[in-house]
């Protein structure tokens, strides 16, 4: 199957400021339609900055970043980009624009020139998919950090976008707040068939993840699917990120001699593992 | 001995109504000299409005807080003197900074404190070691450092009061996995080096693990679990009932039990686990 | 505390007056402020009066708020009392002591001005308890569009109206957020010289404009994600006259109505 390409990195670099090393280095980087890729890195890896070079926030210093076909450099394909690559921030206080939560699920379509009708439709659809539909009313100031994020990940959907890109969404959030996004997410790639580019340092989100791409230095150290990179146990403590902890209890059982197979990246994969091992045994 | 506590702390309830968001309905504590204690519990389940009680910002409506014995809302003086006894570090700590260089914001609580000049000096030298970063920082504007060094210069700014307690909430919150590592490694440190007290607020119970000795569960305005970690943590079922997280190898040990493994007591660490499944696969003949 | 603040706060609700266009609101405010000035005797300001009381009635609001709007206002009310007790000098003497003379026009005029206030302030905050900030920019914005022949930007000034309404509760929080914090570091904002208390907000000030450039550049950016360009904008909200809308101007132009001929009718103030 081939798969369609959505947003590709050719040789790009990026510096901020003349005087400052380069944030990306020579990055080169093909995202595909309707996966769910997670950019994993610690901060100041440059993956921030990945992401605001996919809809055209920042431009590359050389190189060049294609949106959808379109070229971020010319700023002609701006609003067209915006369009097709939606994007939810860090700070879920900054991005609200409006002092009810339907209004500001509304503002991108408003901004499109959507007829009201279909405004309407599309914010009530929005808000029902990331279950905030009952709070519509209410005022932004007033929800808990998880549910501001899910409103302006509605405010994306409703622009029908065909990817959403998310800088940290649940940095700033708790643990609570973190799985009712992260829910969210998953319900936008598997329902609505939405490609979710995640950048983040959580690694059990990455573990989530269709693909998960390492970003280090302005580079990209590792790339594969969940399994695939965090196998790479060394690689990924050299530069400071940690393994999931299932698999780092698997892989303390096997150096102390421990026959057991697999390598689960989440809680339940592990109980199923350690069963088949002692089954096996037994 | 204790160094600070709590009694019967009741703050934004009154009987009979619904609890309110940061509520606190009778809280009675105790934190002894040298411990370090996280306080867990979901958003609006009272902690930091108990934080805030703890170095007199905020006032309850019954109860007392006493420092080394004596109440802190006594007087004036006293409740001026227990801000510096009780170091609070507030969330996001970085967003108070504003003076022009790190010097002058480190500074900015001794010298509330009548300091003298040398005395504030020998402070702010000592405080930008401790935290880890280097004597040129000094000089530097605050603005002009990367997020997780200004984190360290706001928790200076705090531990430069030298404090006989130090209070920080979500020290870690948005830090990435290297940024969170060191400050859990400073907190663990300024314990061990001082002999303070410290308590932590915090989500995420692997970084509780790593540091704390002690634990306390706050729900609704009140503490329900107090204990030490694996006192805490093996109570998995009740802490998810209370919407918080378990650390995943606790989550992985409930299970395997719910499975009829019988690893014994709860573990939370990586180490602590791989010990208990070896020790168990030996006693079934499974491993050799 | 800072908090507690409840000028221009919005109580949602789904009574007659909240279910008024926000223009037809605007607009018989300011009418009833105008009248309220025009009225010249008690009668005609009971009439008003009593059409302010019933406004409150169908609002649903408990009337609590309505003397908790009221309460800023009695410094204003007694010194202005204080100042018509003492300069007006005609009618009948009531008190005389030393250089003080009160009359009861004295009196009466004190106590008409009184209700004026009180009743200035009832339908002003009644006009804000009932819309929410959303429907008043967008009314202003309608209302205020003909000077766009004026080359006035008038949907740049109603973007802003929104999104500093939509900010002020957040910056309110981060203010108490910022004071504690410096508080807990020994800082004093209670005690000293004007000087001394002035200093003691540069801790506070600092941080809170950084932490808004910060937002402003962050927001600036998510709106623009957003496609917003100012230009080529269509609304969710639509603002429609309904037969309350007719209903509410009609009542208003016979209080009104009443209110003049009451004026005519009853020369003196009494």
């Amino acid at each position: 199957m081939i798969m369609e390409k959505i947003i590709e990195f050719k040789n790009v670099s990026f510096r901020y400021s003349d005087d400052e090393t380069d944030a990306l280095k020579d990055l080169n980087l093909d995202l595909y339609a309707g996966q769910f890729t997670c950019i994993l890195g610690h901060n100041g890896s440059g993956k921030s900055t990945m992401a605001k070079l996919m809809n055209a926030l920042l431009l590359p210093t050389a190189g060049s970043v294609v949106s959808f076909g379109l070229p971020t450099d010319n700023e002609d394909n701006e609003i067209e980009i915006r369009r097709n690559v939606g994007m939810v921030f860090q700070n879920p206080d900054n991005q609200i624009v409006a002092t009810i939560v339907e209004d500001d699920v509304a503002f991108g379509p408003e901004n499109l020139g959507v007829p009201r009708d279909e405004i309407r439709r599309r914010v009530d659809e929005a808000l029902k998919i990331v279950d905030m539909y009952e709070y519509r009313r209410h005022e932004p100031h007033r929800l808990s950090g998880g549910q501001k994020q899910r409103v302006a990940i509605a405010g994306v959907i409703a622009m029908q976008t065909r990817c959403i890109v998310l800088d940290e969404p649940t940095a700033m959030l708790d643990p609570k707040g973190r799985r009712e996004v992260m829910a969210a997410l998953l319900k936008l790639k598997n329902e609505l068939g939405i490609s979710v580019v995640l950048v983040t340092h959580f690694m059990d989100e990455a573990v989530l993840a269709d693909r998960v791409v390492v970003v280090n230095n302005g580079g990209i150290c590792l790339d594969g699917t969940p399994a695939q990179v965090f196998s790479e146990k060394d690689v990924l403590q050299d530069i400071g990120l940690t393994v999931p902890k299932p698999l780092e209890l698997v892989s303390v059982l096997k150096e102390n001699g421990v026959k057991i197979k697999g390598s689960p990246l989440t809680c339940a994969e592990f109980v199923e593992c350690f069963k088949e091992f002692t089954k096996n045994r037994g | 001995m204790s160094v600070l506590s709590v009694h019967n702390l009741i703050y934004g309830y009154s009987k009979g109504t619904p609890f309110e968001t940061g509520a606190l309905k009778g809280v009675s504590l105790d934190f002894r000299q040298g411990e370090i204690v996280a306080v867990i519990g979901h958003t609006g389940s009272g902690k930091s409005t108990l934080l805030q009680h703890l170095n007199g910002l905020l006032k309850p409506d019954s109860g007392d807080v006493l420092f080394e014995g004596e109440s802190i809302y006594k007087s004036k003086e006293s409740l001026r003197k227990c801000r510096f006894d009780v170091g609070l570090c507030f969330q996001y700590p970085e967003q108070q900074l504003f003076e022009s260089s790190v010097y002058k914001d480190i500074a900015f609580g001794p010298s509330n404190m009548g300091l003298s000049d040398g005395e504030i000096k020998r402070r702010v030298y000592d405080a930008i070691k401790f935290v880890g970063l280097s004597e040129d920082y000094l000089e530097k504007s605050p603005f002009d450092l990367s997020g997780g060094e200004k984190r360290r210069v706001a928790i200076a700014g705090v531990i430069s009061m030298e404090p006989k307690v130090l209070i920080l909430d979500e020290p870690t919150a948005g830090l990435d996995p290297i940024g969170k590592k060191n400050l859990l490694r400073l907190i663990k440190d300024y314990n061990a080096k001082t002999g303070s007290t410290v308590i932590f607020v915090s989500h995420n119970m692997d970084d509780v693990a790593a540091v704390a000795e002690r634990v306390i569960v706050m729900n609704k305005g009140e503490a329900v679990l107090d204990g030490t970690v694996s006192q805490v943590y093996s109570q998995g079922e009740l802490l998810s009932s209370l919407g918080l997280d378990v650390p995943e190898i606790t989550s992985i040990f409930l299970e395997l039990k719910k499975s009829g493994f019988d690893l014994g007591e709860t573990e939370y660490t990586v180490s602590g686990a791989s010990d208990a499944i070896l020790r168990y696969l030996k006693k079934e003949g499974l491993y050799d | 505390m800072i908090k507690d603040i409840t000028i221009g706060q919005y109580f949602p609700g789904k009574s007659f007056l909240h279910r008024l266009d926000a223009r037809t609101k605007i607009i018989l405010t300011l009418v009833f402020l105008v009248f309220v000035f025009v009225c010249k005797n008690f009668w005609s300001l009971g009439l008003l009066c009593f059409f302010a009381i019933f406004s409150y009635l169908l609002s649903r609001l408990s009337p609590k708020l309505a003397l908790k709007s009221l309460k800023p206002l009695i410094p204003i009310v007694l010194l202005t009392t204080v100042l018509q007790l003492y300069y007006i000098k005609q009618g009948d003497i009531i008190l005389q002591w030393k250089f003080i003379t009160i009359t009861d026009t004295g009196i009466y005029t004190a106590i008409f001005i009184s209700i004026r206030i009180f009743a200035l302030i009832v339908m002003s905050s009644l006009l804000t308890y009932t819309t929410s900030p959303t429907d008043l920019t967008d009314a202003i914005e309608k209302l205020l569009s003909p000077l766009k022949v004026f080359k006035v930007d008038v949907h740049t000034f109603a973007m802003m109206m929104t999104i500093a309404l939509r900010f002020i509760p957040t910056l309110i929080d981060e203010i108490d957020r910022i004071m504690s914090a410096q508080k807990a570091r020994g800082a004093d904002f209670e005690s000293g010289s004007i000087i001394k208390r002035l200093k003691a907000l540069i801790p506070i000030f600092v941080p809170l404009f950084i932490s808004a450039f910060k937002r402003a550049i962050e927001l600036a950016d998510a709106m623009s994600c957003r496609c917003y360009t100012g230009e080529g904008r269509t609304r969710l909200r639509q603002m429609k006259m309904t037969y309350r809308d007719i209903v509410a101007y009609a009542v208003t132009a016979l209080v009104c109505g009443g209110m003049v001929a009451l004026n005519i009718i009853f020369e003196h103030l009494i």
